[in-house]
């Protein structure tokens, strides 16, 4: 099968400075990951594991110490200026804020029109209006600013953006944890239905186990910077082999933790 | 509708400012000494000062006093001056134009010098082009504004002749008092749009915006510096109000016959209705750049107009 996204011994070090001592600290310590075209790979752990650098890393905007991230053909630390600008348009990302990851003074129909002007070859088959229509929203929404939009709608704008040009792979981190019940669900069915349409694959990144059981094929436990369990999410969650991920699994909210995962 | 009612409280909030600087003007009018004794020189005997009083109705009680002048204040008469019997509010514009055209001018020069400066050193933060900056901008709003103006005259017009060192003129004769008023607003411009658009370019959108492949000129001034302006725009507006109120120190140093200078007079002369009249007038000046500013505001940011 087709590797959409292939990360190779990674190792992300992070250096801070205290007073006149330096101090490193490795965010990311040798880690290898593989997600084949259409596959949905959830990424959890505590914060502080280092997911969130992993997701910067796999869609070119993070930081790589060494190691390679290979993600939809690109090397993007052997990209410069507009080759690279170009190739992110195969790797979008969707954050965990959408608030605050849409400009606060732009329009949403002006923040469509922004990034087909700027990856001109790359032709979405919609209109700014289908578009809307696709993700379940009016089109007036596109004369509005972030402000003027609930967290729900905003983080579907922040999806339509993100998949509007076909990129092959979508980096996803925490888009749900702002939301309430229905409409993470929404959001869910949304990112199953662009793999279904389009083929998406998905690196998810979440906190939160129930989801990821939800939502993905394949669960990765992530610890201190190295993945420390890997396979079947219903697998991981029924019989975690690590210490780490039984903590991860006893530490959903709810009274009996199994109960609450197998309620979703 | 929402911007009526929106400007509508700010005007109603304008007039409330300016009856408490009206207050704040009459008090420190009375506190400041008696004004009849400076008339009428030291050699002046009792009668004639109970009558110069009574003449300028100083006798009368004060709360009566302050009612009056606060009734004259809303109704737009600021009174006459004590020395020259001309009416307040002419006398004061007529000196408006020579002081809107250097402090316009200051205000243009710190907009135009400020914001690129800032915007670059926050886009290279903690270079050297970053250091020099900050530097100078600390230099220029802690360097006393009669000094810097003086060394200005000293070297340029006294030194190498090619300014004029003051008076109203052809536009040679503005260059170095607008230099000297712009120091500070254009370091205090500098400064913010530094601190706001560092603040700016580590906001989530920002990032976002890289990772959707948008070219870093794009991200920095469409995405960042658009959005570092906002706050911007409030100081422009106070420098402003600051500089048109009242450059006394740089109108003094340049003979520069503006409200300034005037206010200089009539402190010296003790011309207790025109000192009055001038604080009325900065407040109002104030006010009123602060109603503009904030409509501005809610014009280019919806978001705070929804605030209100």
């Amino acid at each position: 099968m087709q590797q959409i996204l292939s990360i190779s011994n990674l190792i992300v070090v992070f250096t801070t400075r205290r007073g006149i001592r330096r101090e490193a600290f490795r965010a990311i310590d040798d880690v290898s990951v593989q997600i084949a075209a259409g596959e949905i790979v959830g990424l959890v752990g505590e914060s502080g594991s280092g997911k969130t650098t992993l997701a910067l890393a796999a869609c070119g905007v993070g930081k790589v110490t060494s190691g390679s991230v290979r993600a939809a053909g690109h090397e993007f630390s052997q990209l410069r200026g507009a080759a690279r600008r170009a190739a992110h348009a195969d790797v979008q990302m969707v954050f965990q804020d959408p608030m605050v990851s849409l400009d606060p003074r732009q329009r949403i129909g002006d923040g469509l029109d922004e990034l087909r002007q700027v990856h001109p070859n790359r032709t979405s088959r919609f209109t700014n209006e289908q578009l809307m229509e696709r993700v379940g929203l009016a089109p007036d929404i596109l004369r509005r600013i972030p402000s003027q939009v609930s967290g729900g709608q905003a983080q579907r704008v922040s999806i339509t953006r993100a998949t509007m040009l076909q990129p092959k792979l979508l980096v996803a981190d925490e888009p749900t944890s702002g939301l309430d019940a229905t409409v993470q669900d929404q959001i869910l069915r949304l990112f199953r239905w662009f793999r279904e349409a389009e083929g998406l694959a998905i690196l998810f990144v979440s906190h939160n186990l129930a989801v990821v059981r939800q939502l993905c094929d394949r669960a990765l436990v992530m610890r201190q910077g190295k993945i420390v369990e890997q396979g079947d999410p219903d697998a991981l969650f029924e019989n975690p082999i690590h210490e780490y991920t039984r903590q991860l699994v006893g530490a959903v909210p709810g009274k009996h933790a199994r109960l609450a995962i197998s309620s979703q | 509708m929402k911007l009526a009612r929106f400007v509508a409280l700010k005007i109603l909030g304008g007039f409330v400012t300016l009856f408490f600087s009206a207050t704040l003007a009459f008090i420190v009018s009375r506190v400041a000494g008696d004004p009849t004794i400076q008339m009428l020189g030291l050699s002046a005997t009792a009668d004639q000062i109970v009558e110069l009083k009574a003449q300028l109705g100083y006798d009368r009680p004060m709360l009566t006093q302050y009612a009056e002048f606060i009734g004259h204040v809303y109704r737009g008469d600021l009174g006459v001056s004590l020395f020259t019997n001309d009416n307040n509010l002419s006398a004061i514009l007529e000196r408006v134009p020579a002081s809107l055209q250097l402090a316009s001018l200051a205000v243009l020069l710190g907009v135009l010098i400020g914001i690129p400066v800032g915007a670059f050193a926050a886009i290279r933060e903690g270079s050297m082009a970053d250091r020099v900056a900050s530097i100078l901008s600390i230099v220029a709003q802690s360097v006393p504004i009669f000094w810097l103006g003086l060394m200005l005259v000293l070297v340029f017009s006294l030194n190498l002749g090619w300014l004029p060192a003051g008076f109203i003129g052809d536009w040679r004769n503005l260059v170095l008092p607008v230099v000297t008023l712009a120091a500070i607003p254009t370091a205090r411009i500098a400064r913010l749009t530094r601190a706001t658009m560092t603040s700016i370019l580590e906001e989530p959108f920002v990032r976002a915006a890289f990772a959707r492949g948008l070219p870093r000129r794009r991200v920095v001034y469409s995405h960042a510096l658009r959005n570092s302006l906002l706050p911007v725009v409030t100081v422009i507006g106070l420098q402003f109000g600051i500089l048109l109120s009242g450059a006394i120190t740089v109108e003094l140093v340049f003979a520069w016959p503006g409200v300034g200078s005037l206010a200089t007079q009539a402190v010296m002369n003790r011309d207790l209705p025109l000192v009055q009249a001038l604080v009325v007038f900065g407040a109002a000046t104030f006010v009123g750049i602060n109603i503009v500013v904030d409509i501005i505001y809610g014009l280019i940011d919806p978001r705070i107009r929804e605030k209100t």
